[in-house]
């Protein structure tokens, strides 16, 4: 049905909703190491690095759930100064971000922050996860390198969904 | 396709509305509906990874030939998807275009016409509007038509979605995208069953059979269908206008019959994908169009479409995409005329007999750098039958016979710059030469602006032309119809302002004003001699506004509305066939859990001029409802649903073109369709 193309038709949704979701389960299937966390119930932080393109979809899609029994809370930085560790768990750096993104992953090298993106090239760049759409549906490119180094544990089932960085350069989409 | 190529025939130029019943009965049934919603779809968050990856991005591909979001798109665009086909029951594409903001569809018992934004020229056959199946161009070469009927060249079932795209489109697909495109978007082999059987029955004797095979053998994906249809069609129709003793007191007896049959064959290996799609529909002519003899079964039309398609597409770089088509068509259409009785010593028939084929090829290359999005392309067509003819069979006479072929190219490019974070500017045109009248150049450009959250406004400026086809170049019958090689292509220039706005809660809203000038109209010369001639202009202003919401509970409603004012230049009259208003609503809800949805869609269109040459000057606006029941496995693997078409038996009437007697064509009542679908 129309004016937001078809995502009324079950089993279609916007883009950016589908992306929220996809945070939300990224937090769930990685293990932060220990310490990471000062109680059971500090909060988990998602942060959004530059042009936030959620919007107040992100809150609408993944507020009020929890990881693993943590509270979500949610922060956006206007620069990788401000997300240095301690002031996030997950970040998604957003595609404005693409000409800093070789710094921002030298910044975070060793923080406990998971890095997801949805930007051409950012696992080449060292960002751990990055979405992309092929033939309208959401894959997901995994760096296990760039992830552990920052001692995250990605579980296997995750890593076995992800496609191959180098299968992730297909665009595909309709004619 | 048309009966209108008769020889001899020299165009002759010469509802009850039961409004607040129907509103009441449409409210009773929304809320009926609205009282009994389930619980279904759970929040996405609590999908599994595997259930997200299955969900489909609402993007479309259309109106800048890469996919983007809606809200970045160079144009106000629908989506119709197969959920939508499957919940309003649409059993052709032309009614599921009705149900689009601005559209409004007729029917000559013929063929159905699509008009866009108030402009509906009576027997165009659709020639100014461009419709795609899997990027393929589906107009053909004689008459530039697509038939949007049951003469479709896919069975709707086997639709993933439709993409409308409104406004000229010339600058990515030259001609014939006038007042928009229509890309259908088939079925993929993942989307499908191993095997699936479809049946259903109709009004009027009305039945349907089709057959699906989808899956992957050896690295090949493919889909293969094909499907039966027959419908005797009402046993008598009235026309006044042929109410004498001898024209059967006006009824023409067991003559709305209608038979197609469909086959599609779709394999995908690798970066390759071949398509191939074939239509043959016949129908019985009731109306005695282009003065045949009225109530005689001999009256009918045969029109068969068919094409091959090989595409490769290929990511050259995380950033770059290049993709080929090689295409080949066919159209072959035939028709009778009765014209005389049959006897010992003739047939008594005219025949029109035309055949169409083409090879094409089109390369395209897409590269994303930095801020830019840029697209090349270059297409041509070699049309290598464009033959018509007319005969009277027995004794067999050849009175017209024009056999001609010719060739077609274009080049376009275009440039999608992020200006910011949140302007976009949209730039394209395309070159393309005919051999008939030589070189065409249209540009689009447009800027969109997205001032905040899930806001986009987008201002739209572009150009499109219609080609005049061989059709109206060359048909000639000695002494009366002369060929016009000299013809020029129409023009459109439109500009639109669209905005559109995503509101939490589910709510969406799109409001669009637009003005189009159209210049150089092909039409018929009033006097003799005749022949086409670019002889008219015309100017279309109009405002819609659509709303849309769907509730998290899978009730989903959208509303639109549409003011349209199209004139004729020079008498500042407004133009035949084109309604003021259209309303349009659309509800699908779920009634008990996931297994019972009801789709139910209302639509008024306002009173139509009928062409001046009439008696009656126009018809009577009028307000149609439909009704669909569905249920999703019912029993495991089975849909079974039931529609009521014309929910409250509207007597309604399209206005009638110059090859017509009857100063209106009155559309059918009540119908009703069951359908019962089982997946393997």
């Amino acid at each position: 049905m129309t004016t937001r193309a078809d995502e009324a038709s079950p089993g279609v949704r916007t883009e950016y909703d589908i992306k929220a979701a996809f945070l939300y389960k990224f937090a769930l299937f990685v293990e932060w190491p220990a310490g990471t966390f000062a109680a059971g119930d500090s909060p988990f932080t998602i942060g959004i690095l530059g042009d936030d393109p959620f919007g107040p979809r992100l809150e609408a899609v993944v507020g009020g759930k929890k990881v693993r029994g943590r509270p979500i809370r949610f922060r956006r930085f206007a620069a990788i100064e401000e997300a240095l560790p301690g002031s996030c768990h997950l970040l998604f750096v957003s595609a404005s971000e693409r000409d800093r993104v070789n710094r921002i992953v030298a910044a975070l090298a060793t923080s406990a922050i998971l890095t997801v993106g949805d930007t051409a090239d950012y696992t080449a760049a060292g960002v751990a996860i990055n979405l992309f759409v092929r033939d309208r549906n959401m894959r997901f490119a995994i760096n296990k390198a760039a992830a552990e180094r920052s001692g995250l544990r990605i579980s296997s089932q995750l890593l076995d969904l992800a496609v191959a960085p180098e299968e992730s350069k297909s665009r595909g989409g309709a004619p | 396709m048309s009966t209108r190529t008769r020889h001899g025939t020299v165009c002759r130029r010469r509802a009850r509305i039961r409004f607040r019943q129907m509103l009441v009965s449409a409210c009773a049934a929304i809320m009926t509906a609205s009282a009994s919603i389930a619980e279904t779809a759970p929040d996405l968050a609590d999908l599994s990874i595997q259930e997200l990856m299955a969900l489909k991005v609402a993007e479309v591909s259309t109106p800048s030939r890469f996919p983007q979001k809606p809200a970045d798109a160079p144009a106000s665009v629908t989506v119709i998807t197969a959920e939508e086909i499957k919940l309003f029951g649409y059993r052709t594409l032309a009614e599921a275009l009705q149900s689009v903001r601005g559209f409004h569809v007729t029917y000559d018992r013929s063929y159905a016409y699509v008009g866009v934004r108030g402009f509906s020229r009576p027997s165009d056959y659709n020639s100014r509007i461009l419709v795609l199946v899997d990027g393929h161009r589906l107009n053909e070469n004689i008459f530039g038509s697509v038939l949007m009927g049951r003469e479709f060249v896919l069975d709707v079932d086997m639709i993933d979605r439709i993409e409308v795209v409104r406004g000229p489109t010339s600058s990515l697909y030259g001609s014939g995208a006038f007042f928009g495109v229509v890309n259908v978007i088939t079925k993929r082999s993942a989307d499908l069953a191993p095997m699936e059987a479809s049946v259903e029955a109709g009004s009027f004797g009305a039945r349907k059979a089709r057959v699906a095979f989808a899956g992957k053998a050896g690295g090949v994906e493919y889909v293969l269908w094909g499907s039966y249809f027959a419908s005797e069609g009402p046993q008598r129709l009235h026309f006044p206008e042929f109410d004498a003793p001898e024209t059967n007191g006006g009824i023409a007896e067991d003559l709305d019959g209608e038979w197609a049959d469909n086959l599609y064959l779709r394999l995908a290996w690798g970066d390759w994908t071949l398509s191939a799609a074939y239509v043959w529909r016949k129908k019985d002519i009731p109306t005695a169009s282009w003065d045949t003899f009225f109530n005689d079964p001999r009256n009918h039309a045969v029109d068969a479409r068919w094409y091959g398609d090989l595409a490769w597409r290929r990511a050259l770089s995380p950033a770059s995409e290049a993709r080929v088509r090689f295409s080949f068509d066919g159209y072959l259409y035939t028709a009778d005329y009765p014209i005389e009785p049959e006897t010992a010593d003739t047939a008594g028939l005219g025949r029109d007999e035309t055949h169409g084929s083409a090879i094409g090829a089109e390369a395209l290359w897409t590269r994303r750098w930095a801020a830019h999005t840029l697209t090349l392309g270059a297409e041509t067509h070699r049309h290598l039958r464009q033959d018509q003819s007319y005969s009277l069979v027995r004794p067999r006479d050849v009175l017209f016979d024009s056999r001609r072929d010719s060739a077609d190219y274009g080049v376009y490019a275009q440039d999608q710059y992020s200006i910011g974070s949140n302007l976009l500017l949209n730039a394209g045109a395309r070159w393309d030469h005919y051999e008939s009248f030589g070189g065409a150049f249209n540009p689009r450009l447009s800027l969109i602006f997205h001032p905040w959250q899930s806001g986009a406004l987008k201002l739209l400026y572009g150009t499109a032309y219609r080609a005049p086809n061989v059709y109206e170049l060359f048909y000639e019958t000695p002494g009366e119809w002369l060929p016009n090689p000299k013809l020029k292509p129409e023009r459109i220039e439109t500009h639109e302002t669209v905005f559109e706005q995503a509101m939490p809660g589910g709510l969406a809203v799109a409001l669009c004003v637009y003005r189009f000038h159209l210049s150089d109209l092909i039409a018929q010369a009033d006097e003799m001699p005749f022949m086409f001639q670019n002889r008219g202009n015309a100017t279309g202003v109009g405002a819609e506004i659509e709303l849309e919401w769907r509730h998290r509970r899978g009730v989903q409603t959208r509303a639109s509305y549409a003011r349209q004012r199209a004139e004729d230049d020079e008498t500042g009259s407004r133009l035949p066939n084109s309604p003021k208003n259209l309303l349009k609503f659309n509800l699908m809800a779920p009634v008990w859990r996931d297994r019972l949805h009801t789709g139910v869609e209302a639509q008024y269109t306002s009173l139509m001029l009928n062409p001046v040459e009439r008696e009656t000057p126009s018809v009577d606006g009028y307000w149609t409802a439909n009704w669909t029941l569905f249920s999703r496995a019912l029993v495991k693997g089975m849909d079974v649903s039931a529609t009521v078409y014309n929910l409250f038996d509207t007597r309604y009437a399209f206005p009638s073109a110059g090859e017509f007697l009857q100063e209106k064509i009155e559309q059918d009542g009540r119908t009703l369709r069951v359908k019962l679908t089982y997946r393997f």
